[in-house]
Order: C-alpha cells, then structure tokens, then sequence
C-alpha cells in the first residue's frame, strides 16, 4: 500500500459519498425535502457505522510516514464530528427556508473536509483539510440570507485565509528545515538531533507561523474574534457546525501535530510550545467565558464560549507535552471533551434553533422558555450544566481529568483559574436558567420545528445524562483510541 | 439479613427524594394536588428510611456501607456508607426536607411544581453528601445540590431573590473549584494505587498527615457554614429568599458545611485538621462574635435569625477545630441544633413575615395574644440558638466552653458571645410576642396553617425533648463518653 494513502481508498471515498449524492438530489430534485433529509441524515449515521464496527483496525497497519492515518485518536475524533454532522443536518430540518439552497452539501462537504484533517498526518494533507472544512463554512454563510451572514462570511474569510497562508508558510519552511512533511517524519528528526546541537535556522520561525495558523483556525484567544462574527452571522444549524465540528476538527489535528511532530520541542528553552500553550490557554478562558458572560445574543455567546473550551483544551495539551509519563491519560480525556463538547453544543443548539426567527436568537427570547416548552428548556438547561462541568452531567469527568493532568504537571495554580473559569461559566449558565425558568415569557412561544431537531435533542440530553452517570465506557473507549497517540511518550 | 436490609435502606436514604423529584416532574401541569401530594410521600418516605435504620441500629447494623466501582478507570467508586454522625445528620436532613416540604408554600400557585422538584432534589443532594465515602461522589452531590438551591431561593419576592441566589452561588462556586483541585492534589499525594476512598485516603494519611493541602477544602466548608469572612451571602440570602429555601439554607446547608468539617477534614487530616485547626478556631469564634453583636442591632427580622444562626454555627467551627472527642461531640450537636433551630425559627419568621408583609421587627407585635401557641413554639427555637439551658443548642455549646478551660482569653470571649446571643434570642422572642396587636395590619387570610403549626411543633419538640435528654442522660456529664457511644472515628 501506498505512504500517500495508507487507508483503503474505499473509506476515504465514504466521507464524500453523502457529499456526492446530496448535491445531486439537491440540483435534482430540489422540491423532494422528505428525499433530501433522508439521504443527508442517512450519510453522518452510514460513516459512523463504518467508523464504528466496520472500520478495519489500520493503526497498526499503517506505514509509519503515512499521509492519512486511521489510527484510533483519528477514528474517535472522526466520529466525534460526524456526531455532530448529524446534529447540524438534523436541526436544518427546522429551519427556514425549506427549499434547496445546497446547505445540506455544503455542511457534508465541510464534515468530509474535517474527516480529512483529524486522520492527516502530512502538513500538506492537512493543509488541505482545512481548506475544505473551511471553504463551505463561508459558504454556508453567504447563502444565509442574512446581512450579518454576509458579513461574517467576508470576516471569516479573512481569518481562514490568513491561518492557512501561516500555517502553509511554516509547514514549508519545517519541510525544508527537516526534509519532513509527515508528522512521524519530522517527529523522528527533531528526536535524532543529538542534544546540545543548535536546531535549523528556519524550523524556529516555522514552528511559529504553524502555530499562528493552527491558533487562528481554532480562535485560540486572541485570535478569536472572526470566530463569534461568523458563529452569529451563520444560521444555527450551520453555527453549531463551526463552534462544534469545525473547532473539534482543528483541536484534534492540533492535538496530533503538537503531540507527535512538535512533541521533541515541548520544553525546547527557545521555541518550547508547552508554556505558550498554557499561557494562551489560561488567557483563554477567564477571557473568552468573561466576554461570553456579557453577550446579549445568544450565537455570538456561544462563539466565545467555544473559544473558552479551546483555552481549556490548549491547557489539557500543554500538561500532556508536561507530564508524558501519563500522556494515554490526557491524550483520552481530550478526546473525550472533545466528544462532550460536541454534545454540549449539540444541545445549546437545539434550543437557539428553535428561538432563531429574522434575526439571531437573544438571551431576552429565553425569558420563560420553561412554561411555553419546558423539554426545550431542560435539555438547554443540562446542556449549559454540562458545558459548566456539573457534576453527574458529562461535562464533569471530561473536565476533570483535565484537571487533573493540570495537576500531574504542578500546575496547581492554573489547575484553579482554570477551574474558577468553569464557576464563570456556571455563573453565566444559572443566569441563562434563571430567564428560562423563573422570568414570565416576554415573546411568542418558540416555533415548533420537526420531529428530527427533536429526536436530536433527546439524544442529546440522554447521551449528555448517560456519560455523567456513567462515563466509564466512554473513557475506555477513548483510553484505547489515545494509545496510538501517546506511543511516542 | 439485617445488613441487607440496612443497605437497601441506605441507598433509599438519597435516592426516594430524587424519585419523588422525577414522579413530581412528569406530573400533569394542572395536576397540582397530585404533584404535592407525591412530593410529600418521597420526603415521608425517606423519613421512613431513616426510621427503619434507626430500628436497625438497634441491632449493631451501623456502621452501614454500600461500595462498588463506578468509574474504575480513574480510581472512582461509588462508595455509600453511614457511621453514627452520618446518621443523625441524615436524620436532621430528612427532618427539615419534610418540614421544609410541608410547612411552607410556594408564594406562586403555578410554580408548585418545579418547587416541589428543587425541593426534593435539594433533599436529595444533602443526603448524598452526608451520605458519600467517595471524595468524588461527596463532590457530586456537593455541587448538584447548588442547583436546586438557586432555583428555590431565586423566587423570592419581587424577583428579590435572584441577586441572593447569585450571591450564594457564586461565593459557593469560587470556593468549591478550590475543593475540586484539593482533592486532585490529596489522591496524587497518597500515591498509587489511586483511590478516592475516603477510608482508604484517611488511613493511608494517618501515619503521615498530607501538610499544607488541607487549605484547600476549607474555603467550600467555611462558606457553607457561613463562617466569617465568607458569611455574607447568609443573611441576604435569608432576607430575600422564600420560605421553603430559607428553611432549608438554614436546617441544611448551613449543618452540611459543618458537617464537612468533620467528614472530610476531620477523617483526613486528624484531629488537627491538618494544620488548619488553630485558624478555624478563632474565625470560628469570631463569627460567634460577629453574629450575636450584628444580632443586636439589627432592624430585619430574618436577618436577626440568621446572626442568631451564624453564631452558633461559628461556636459549631470552634468545637470542631479543638480537636478532642468532647469538643468535636458538642460542635456537632451545635450543628444539629443550628439546623433543628434554624429550620423552626426561619418557618416561623417567613409564615410571620408574610402574614405581616413586612420583616421589619419593630412592625412585628403582640403574636402571644393573637396566635400563643404558635409564637410559644418560637421560643424554643430561638433559645436554642441563644444555646440556652434545657435546649440542644447548650448541649453543644456547654462541652466546647468546658473543652475551653485551659484557654483563658478564648474562653471568656466564647462566654461574653454565648451571652450576647442568648440575650439577642430572648429580646426577640420577647419584642415579637409582647406589645400589642393591630389586626388591621396584618393580613387577613387564615395563617398560620394547621400544618404549618404542626410541623413547628415537632421541632420544637425535638429541640427540647434532645435539649431535656442530654441533660437528664447518664451519659451527657462527660461528653467524652457520649462522642465514644456516637462512633466518633469508627468508619463503616
């Protein structure tokens, strides 16, 4: 089998079969939604199945300078953003209009494009990844109708350009300082260096533009602020695919650059990643949930949260490039918050969806959300606990093992802002609770939608419940899958 | 058999209120009656539970203990256990979770529902707190019930509550993360193979105390008990919340975070408290201090009660923090009593002050000519607060000034405190039934209710007939003895 590509290209044809045959339909037969629907649903449910039971396990079969790996942090990962592809898919079945605009395509097109990034394992190959999960983003934003989409679509575009060139500039100047473009290839030479040597002249600065681009497609703090433009001016569906799929796409191949290729620099005095990561991870948090503590509209709210989740997440990285004694530990507690977070998110959604009319949903359209639809109202109420770390919801464990590898690296002081960042959350959260539950309704009751954002809302709430109370199977699950990750600690 | 028995009711202990919660929760909107009706039997039912244990202790059933894994992964089980002091503070909770449930009632008709559902669940989260012997467990119970509590006490009048709430959760949260990371420092410092047992973290800690981390479980203790200088969401929250929070702030948050104390510090770090002890005594006495000078001059009824409260809780931490087995039995009757108490005066006040529409004390007149046996129900209460003799509160205060002897300057600031509130409970008893009554200003629908009468008057039984007992008991001379007949130390 071919290096360029290690899995069987009948998997890798999978992610665009729902792309192709969406699009299809979509010039088609524009007027058939029922066909529509079923066959965009159908696409995210047939890639997790193969993901899940089909998929033959290549992780020790792949070469090791492959270009795609399917190895099990990628297979998670990749189920993670399917999850959410179907969460974002089922939720424009409630939205307006109802006629073919080619969303449907656009979103597969984009969760293809995620695919491709969280199995790269080339700088090139995931150069292009985040092309492809970026472009239609843009997309989805200009056929949205709305003023503020257009907008956030130049906006966004803007930054996405901007974190590609860095990231294709850095990727460039470490293939030539280390011959390399696979993250093994340059993993390994950076490992051979025999110690004391000084480190080629350009792997310095290319290491810096790399990780410029990289913090700007996952709005690390202070690079964020194209991220809540464009998560307001996208509709919800669509919204949720940049805060959820999107971000977990980009946190995963992060996770996987910096902790196989870059992982020989971690504590490197000059150009070590680990405190950077801490620092703008810290920053990250109390900044970004501070901002979001403030936000009137609920989208651009959910923008800056997002944007904290990404600080928490960056710290969770640094501390396993700290501690590699326990990198499996960490590497599996990432995965699963990035899991958790595609709940949560997928939950918060399933009500501003509901809430979306002409113009985004606000923090006052959730004033007695409790009386006029309360299982709305509670599966938006356990989304925003889990997203807070409560206890016996999700959100908990993912947090604290965390935590906890903050804790392994010494880090006690950051281990406390980062945990008093989640009492911020929780603060912003209870408020958010308290105009559903106890302010009397202010609009006209949410507009019904279909039975499909329903259904995803009850599995959200369920998964959300089921992984708090018994998050044991999860974790063994993403344990296993961090063990590809964490053979080169 | 037996232990069987004891282990089924265990687990009923917390999980009845959290059943009721949900059967209330699926309730028919309109079906008020039937979602009260379901509320009060879960509670009841728990009461039940804690008698049927009762019945079994006879029997040398406790210590009880249920365990098995829960997330076996991360070292984390789901470990149930009571010993003696675990359970007569579920008893004080299942008492209060039903006085709270029957004796008050929701100012809005058509929140019955969701009122019933936090109710209940509050309920629930205190027993499993109380109940837990996993660090992880006690931290999920810990924060759930947080919940609840923002949501009962976010009702009061005009909204008012809200900003109380706020106040509460917040201080509750910022103190609580610390907990979360102390417990992550205590398992890593007590090595492999990792466990969040507390038992199993208690023993391996007894030969070697884990120094300095003890700071970071105080400041959630010290908040919960409302102890200086994190006292200050108390009396608002007292002053703003409705009644059936106030109640429960009072009967059991305030115990809970006490019971902390003993629970978490106290099994971990020795009599000691790992250092902290020293520190906890004097903010303990000086928030005893605090509470029966503020107590003195204040204007608000609710407010008034709840200095009453922070003073025992404060003589609560003192006896904790001393460190024998006498001191440690009278701080943990302090807390019974602050809860016992707490709970009856605080259902009395609201059920006052809502007749009244107002919580003003001087507004307040002439209750022993109007309703004498409900006013005369006060009196206990607040005596006890004021840890007068024949009450529960002097049960526990009389063995911490006793444990006080050797220290000169604390024990007579412990006394002048004891006084001071002592004096601030009879004034307020005095002022409140004295005087005269103007009916015109009172509200003219029937109060108080039929049950809310009863419901005060078994607490105010309880108060006495435990005040009477201790004093009368063989055992209550030497306290020592009575802390040794309680299991003090004995884990399940």
């Amino acid at each position: 089998m071919s290096p360029i590509l290690s899995l069987p290209p009948a998997t890798m044809a999978l992610f665009w079969l729902p792309t192709l045959a969406c699009a299809v339909v979509e010039v088609a037969l524009p007027a058939q939604r029922a066909l529509r629907a079923l066959l965009s649903l159908a696409g995210p449910v047939a890639v997790l199945g193969v993901v899940g039971f089909l998929w033959p396990e290549v992780a020790g079969q792949s070469p090791p300078l492959a270009t795609f790996l399917g190895d099990g942090f990628g297979r998670f990962a990749l189920g993670t953003i399917w999850v959410l592809a179907f969460f974002a898919i089922a939720l424009r079945r409630g939205e307006e209009p109802r006629s073919a605009d080619g969303g449907d395509t656009l979103l597969l097109l984009s969760a293809a494009g995620g695919s491709l990034l969280v199995l790269s394992a080339d700088l090139f190959a995931t150069l292009s990844g985040f092309a492809l999960t970026l472009v239609p983003v843009w997309g989805l934003a200009s056929v949205s109708g709305r003023i503020e989409g257009r907008e956030a679509a130049l906006k966004g575009l803007l930054a996405g350009v901007l974190s590609l060139v860095l990231f294709a500039l850095g990727s460039a100047l470490i293939l030539a300082a280390t011959g390399h473009s696979t993250l093994a290839g340059i993993g390994g030479f950076l490992r051979d260096l025999p110690p004391g040597e000084a480190l080629p002249p350009l792997l310095a600065p290319g290491v810096a533009l790399l990780l410029g681009g990289l913090g700007l497609f996952v709005a690390a703090v202070p690079l964020h602020m194209w991220f809540s433009d464009l998560a307001e001016g996208l509709p919800a569906s669509a919204s949720l695919w940049l805060t959820g799929g999107v971000l977990v796409a980009g946190l995963a191949v992060s996770a996987r650059i910096l902790l196989t290729a870059l992982l020989p620099l971690a504590q490197h005095p000059q150009i070590g990643w680990v405190e950077l990561l801490r620092g703008v991870g810290l920053v990250a948090l109390l900044v970004a949930n501070a901002v979001a503590l403030v936000q009137s509209r609920l989208q651009r709210m959910a923008g800056y949260l997002a944007a904290g989740q990404t600080g928490f997440l960056l710290l969770g990285i640094a501390a396993a490039g700290e501690v590699r004694g326990e990198g499996e530990h960490i590497v599996g507690g990432i995965l699963v918050f990035l899991l958790v977070h595609a709940l949560t998110w997928a939950g918060l959604y399933a009500g501003f969806s509901r809430l979306t009319g002409p113009e985004p949903p606000r923090v006052s359209h959730l004033e007695g959300l409790a009386r006029q639809c309360p299982w709305l109202a509670a599966v938006m109420g356990l989304a925003l606990l889990c997203l807070s770390g409560m206890p016996l919801t999700a959100g908990f464990f993912s947090r604290l093992v965390l935590l906890e590898a903050m804790v392994s690296a010494g880090w006690t002081g950051t281990a406390v802002l980062a945990a008093l960042s989640l009492g911020l959350v929780l603060v912003m959260s209870l408020g958010l609770v308290a105009a559903m539950v106890m302010r009397p309704p202010t609009s006209a009751s949410p507009r019904p939608t279909g039975v499909w954002p329903a259904l995803a809302a009850a599995v959200t709430a369920v998964a959300i419940l089921a992984i708090g109370f018994l998050p044991g199977g999860v974790l063994r699950v993403a344990l296993q899958a961090a063990r590809s990750l964490a053979l080169g600690f | 058999m037996d232990g069987s028995l004891a282990r089924i009711l265990l687990v009923c202990l917390p999980s009845l209120p959290a059943l009721g919660a949900l059967a209330v929760g699926v309730c028919p909107p309109r079906a008020t009656r039937l979602a009260r009706s379901l509320g009060w039997a879960f509670s009841l039912g728990a009461l039940g539970a804690w008698i049927g244990l009762w019945w079994l202790s006879k029997n040398g059933s406790l210590p009880v203990s249920l365990e098995f894994p829960w997330v076996p992964e991360l070292g984390i089980g789901f470990h149930l256990g009571l010993d003696a002091v675990g359970f007569w503070f579920s008893g004080l909770i299942v008492m209060v979770g039903g006085a709270a449930m029957i004796g008050t009632l929701p100012g809005l008709p058509d929140l019955n529902r969701s009122h019933l559902v936090c109710l209940l669940l509050a309920e629930c989260g205190m027993l499993g707190a109380v109940a837990s012997w996993d660090l992880i467990l006690f931290i999920a119970f810990w924060e759930v019930t947080l919940v609840p509590f923002f949501l009962l006490m976010g009702r009061g009048p005009e909204l008012r509550g809200v900003a109380a709430a706020t106040r509460f959760f917040v201080t509750s949260i910022a103190s609580s993360v610390v907990l979360w990371v102390g417990v992550l420092l205590l398992v890593r410092a007590a090595g492999e193979p990792r466990t969040f047992d507390l038992g199993e973290l208690s023993r391996r800690f007894e030969a070697a105390p884990a120094g300095g981390l003890a700071w970071f479980f105080v400041p959630a203790f010290v908040m919960r008990l409302a102890v200086f200088p994190l006292h200050t969401w108390f009396p608002v929250a007292q002053s703003d919340s409705p009644v059936a929070a106030s109640v429960m702030l009072a009967g059991g948050v305030l115990p809970l975070g006490g019971f902390g104390v003993y629970h978490l510090l106290h099994r971990i770090f020795g009599a000691q408290l790992g250092g902290t002890a020293h520190a906890l005594a004097w903010l303990g006495l000086g928030t005893t201090l605090l509470g029966g000078l503020v107590a003195l001059v204040q204007r608000d009824l609710k407010r008034l009660l709840a200095c009453l409260c922070l003073g025992q809780t404060g003589l609560a931490l003192l006896g904790l923090s001393l460190g024998s087995p006498a001191a440690v039995w009278g701080g943990l009757v302090l807390l019974a009593s602050a809860g016992l108490s707490g709970a009856a005066a605080f259902l009395f006040a609201g059920v006052v002050c809502q007749a009244r529409d107002s919580q003003r004390v001087v507004d307040i007149s002439g209750l022993w000519r109007r309703q004498p046996l409900f006013s005369g129900l006060f009196l206990p209460a607040v005596a006890s607060l004021g840890a007068l003799p024949g009450t529960v509160g002097f049960s526990g205060a009389w063995p911490v000034l006793r444990e006080l002897q050797g220290e000169g300057l604390m024990l007579v600031l412990a006394a002048f405190a004891l006084l001071v509130l002592g004096g601030a409970g009879l004034w307020t008893s005095r002022r409140l039934s004295g005087g005269v009554f103007q009916a015109d200003l009172w509200n003219s629908s029937r109060w108080p209710r039929r049950r809310q009468v009863v419901v005060l008057l078994l607490l105010a039984g309880v108060i006495l007939a435990v005040g009477l007992w201790t004093a009368l008991d063989q055992a209550a001379p030497d306290p020592a003895a009575a802390a040794a007949s309680m299991g003090l130390g004995r884990s399940p």
